[in-house]
């Protein structure tokens, strides 16, 4: 398949496309702009968004899939098989890693440093600065805010361990969250959660997740140990080295 | 193992903390909106009381549908 860009799209010649992109209607893509081979942008996207804060050009990984209306800005590193729902937004300067899915309306603000195999569900915002192991799942609604004493310069962004759940509308302020660790829905989360433990919606500590069961099926969390045949087989090692360290680990049940 | 009756009464502790009557061994989970976080915190209640941590691995993972089911697990899984 040859590379395809719509004539209502406009594209920088400063711009470097690779083998079989495809360019939606009506999206603009800027100076400065690496997309990898097999990349998708659907319509009406902006890809490149120039930016006095970024600190290089866009490159977008191959094998990615930027849904209409996306908005990338100049300054972001993103790793292989993104998937963009509708509406997202990368900011300046974040790092992502591999077969991130971020959903519709959901935001990454800034300097955000994103781990492999993330999962990020729509209407997210996720603050500036703010650091997301491999295997997130961070889902609807949820908000990880940087600023402690709102509105100050002072940041200190949320740091989410591999394999962490945040529930849906979870508010995460300026914490850090453990390993494995699981966040109910609706949560208000401050200060520091340790590996493999249970935040209630009144914000307290509930206990080790494996205590978490679907009670119908006696499945149970942490999710590593139930869930396959979600990610791409590359995922499989790092998925592995999660679980043996987390399910043999004395810290973390 | 914690008995059956002590286990019970935490429960029913629980469940009135959240303004719920107390249910009957044969009372359904979803009867009375017992989730997977309240099984979890009656799980912990238990690993406080007995001073250590529930074997998991031990009772047979079924289906937990009713009071009297989640009884019977924890009471095997505090053995």
């Amino acid at each position: 398949m040859a590379r395809s860009i719509a004539p209502t799209a406009s594209v920088s010649e400063r711009a470097t496309l690779g083998e079989d992109v495809i360019v939606g209607h009506g999206t603009i893509v800027y100076d400065n702009v690496v997309v990898g081979d097999g990349t998708v942008i659907g319509e009406f996207c902006v890809v490149g968004h120039p930016s006095t804060a970024a600190n290089g050009p866009l490159r977008i990984g191959p094998m990615s899939l930027i849904r209409s209306h996306t908005v990338l800005y100049l300054g972001a590193s993103l790793g292989p098989k993104l998937e963009t729902g509708h509406h997202a937004v990368i900011r300046e300067n974040c790092r992502v890693g591999a077969n991130l899915r971020i959903g519709s309306y959901s935001s990454l603000e800034g300097e955000v440093d994103v781990g492999d195999f993330v999962r990020i569900y729509g209407h997210s915002q996720i603050g500036r600065g703010t650091a997301l192991g491999d295997f997130v799942w961070l889902y609807s609604l949820v908000t990880c805010a940087n600023d402690p004493l709102p509105p100050s310069n002072i940041e200190a962004p949320c740091r989410i361990g591999a394999g962490a759940v945040a529930a849906l509308n979870a508010q995460l302020l300026c914490c850090r969250i453990g390993e494995a660790a699981f966040v109910s829905a609706g949560a208000l989360v401050h200060g520091e959660v340790p590996a493999g433990e249970i935040v209630r919606p009144d914000g307290s500590l509930g206990g080790p997740v494996s205590h978490l069961l679907h009670l119908e099926s006696g499945t149970r969390h942490p999710w590593f140990r139930h869930l396959t045949g979600h990610y791409p087989p590359e995922a499989e090692e790092k998925l592995q080295a999660l679980r043996n360290l987390y399910l043999t680990s004395s810290g973390a049940r | 193992m914690m008995d059956r009756v002590r286990i019970a009464e935490l429960m029913n502790q629980m469940l009135e903390s959240q303004g719920k009557a107390r249910p009957r061994s044969d009372t359904q989970l979803r009867e009375i909106a017992f989730r997977s976080l309240d099984f979890s915190e009656l799980a912990l209640r238990v690993e406080i009381e007995i001073g250590r941590e529930l074997n998991f691995d031990a009772p047979a993972l079924r289906a937990i549908e009713t009071v009297g089911d989640v009884l019977d697990f924890l009471e095997v899984a505090s053995a």
